[in-house]
């Protein structure tokens, strides 16, 4: 099917897939070194689920790309394409009910002033306030993803796959709430019990902000919107110019682009297709290693239509 | 850059000392006004040799305080503490599973025992949240021999 990957993405893939693996394991590391110090810190439990909310993204990403490699069936004759516009649709929603809960559980510990208690614990008999073990765990959590999301995110750009930037993006909250989960833990240490909760609220407005973000953006994926840009609800720029050069080409006519997963295909509605036989490819206005974005063009007759293509 | 300037300011905040501070500066207002407010639950004994007698001593010496002692039964006098009007209560058995587990911190248990319908334990409260002090209370209880 047209969805199948260019040869020269194929290892980029491969390492992303291979990366996600590591991704999973590694996040279940921090999640339990995170789970064995959270004691009852609001901060440390906001990015505890965070973490484990985290392993969606990696998670659906491994499953989407499994499945879009089906073959079609009789039951499924257009194939597996559309995977990862679901698999992006997930994570998005993973990643707005995860800044959802967070806001509502920080926002209510606010209002009913919870002083978290953290004591001390006996570490080969020397007594250790349990805040700084809290806070070497926080920074085992932080290390993981900075490494992870770095990595990441130039392989979802040349993939164009949503899913993994979704997943980059996760990988920056996680660190993000980190960091800010040590200042709430410092601040109940130096006796501003709101701090926890203030620290936990504002890592979850911008897990929140994120995931609604990603959410519009699957949302007009799945309703056969313009392709939208990786990183913002905005037409992608690839698809503006594939727009205004097909607009060129075939005057006059409706042209309708959509995303399935990482390509987009082009609808044509009141031309009539060129006499000879064009690789979707070489409609691609701009850069030619890129011209694997667009993998479908076809074109609709309307009502009195017979123009051709220059 | 944004992470190394958080882990500068981070090291900047760690190096405050006297961490963990009450944010109602509970061990703070016992050391200063040499009185600690303790609830003693009704009917629990105040002989000497008791492990609460010895433990209330342990702490009004250490603080430097003499204990100001309210009587009643656990739940009012918990009520008290949850609101900041005890520094401490003594006396109380607890079940495993107290609820009130979760609105105040309970410290080691001094005494436990098994019964029918689980076990029980004897253990001092303090107010949530007050880190400085709950550590205080925790250390003395631990050298009269109580454990987790």
């Amino acid at each position: 099917m047209s969805n199948q990957l260019p040869q020269h993405l194929v290892p980029v893939m491969r390492r992303a897939v291979r990366l996600e693996w590591w991704s999973i394991g590694w996040t279940l590391s921090v999640i339990i070194v995170m789970g064995a110090a959270m004691g009852s810190s609001q901060a440390m439990k906001t990015a505890w689920i965070e973490d484990c909310l985290s392993l969606i993204p990696p998670i659906v990403f491994l499953g989407a790309t499994r499945i879009e490699r089906m073959s079609p069936t009789s039951r499924f004759p257009s194939g597996f394409e559309r995977a990862p516009s679901l698999a992006f649709a997930i994570a998005a929603s993973a990643l707005t009910a995860l800044g959802g809960t967070l806001l509502v559980t920080s926002v209510t510990s606010l209002i009913s002033q919870e002083h978290a208690t953290i004591a001390a614990i006996d570490v080969l008999g020397r007594e250790i306030w349990l805040g700084w073990v809290m806070v070497a765990a926080q920074v085992y959590s932080i290390v993981v993803p900075i490494v992870l999301g770095r990595l990441k995110l130039p392989l979802a750009k040349t993939l164009n796959d949503k899913t993994l930037f979704t997943d980059a993006m996760t990988q920056k909250a996680n660190w993000m709430t980190g960091i800010a989960g040590i200042g709430g833990i410092i601040g109940i240490g130096l006796g501003y019990w709101w701090a926890d909760a203030v620290a936990a609220g504002i890592i979850a407005l911008d897990i929140l902000n994120d995931g609604l973000r990603a959410l519009r953006a699957a949302t007009a994926e799945l309703i056969d919107g313009a392709p939208r840009a990786l990183d913002s609800n905005q037409v992608a720029e690839d698809a503006v110019a594939l727009h205004r050069s097909l607009d060129a080409r075939f005057p006059n006519s409706e042209i309708r682009l959509r995303e399935t997963g990482r390509v987009i295909r082009a609808q044509i509605v009141g031309a009539a297709p060129p006499t000879a036989q064009l690789d979707p490819e070489t409609y691609w206005p701009g850069d030619a290693d890129r011209a694997w974005r667009l993998a479908h063009i076809s074109f609709v007759p309307s009502k009195g239509t017979d123009r051709t293509p220059d | 850059m944004k992470v190394r300037t958080s882990f500068v300011l981070l090291a900047c905040l760690t190096g405050c000392g006297n961490i963990p501070r009450d944010p109602e500066s509970t061990l703070d207002h016992i050391r200063r006004g040499h009185v600690m407010r303790v609830g003693w639950v009704a009917g629990v004994a105040h002989n000497r040799a008791g492990h609460w007698h010895r433990l209330v001593t342990r702490l009004a010496k250490a603080t430097g305080s003499r204990p100001s002692i309210e009587h009643d039964a656990l739940e009012p006098l918990l009520l008290m503490l949850e609101a900041g009007e005890l520094d401490v209560v003594v006396g109380g058995r607890f079940a495993e599973d107290t609820p009130w587990k979760t609105r105040v911190t309970l410290g080691p248990a001094l005494r436990t025992w098994t019964t029918a319908s689980g076990s029980l334990s004897e253990r001092a409260v303090a107010r949530n949240g007050e880190n400085a002090w709950i550590i205080f209370t925790q250390r003395e209880a631990k050298a009269l021999g109580a454990s987790e």
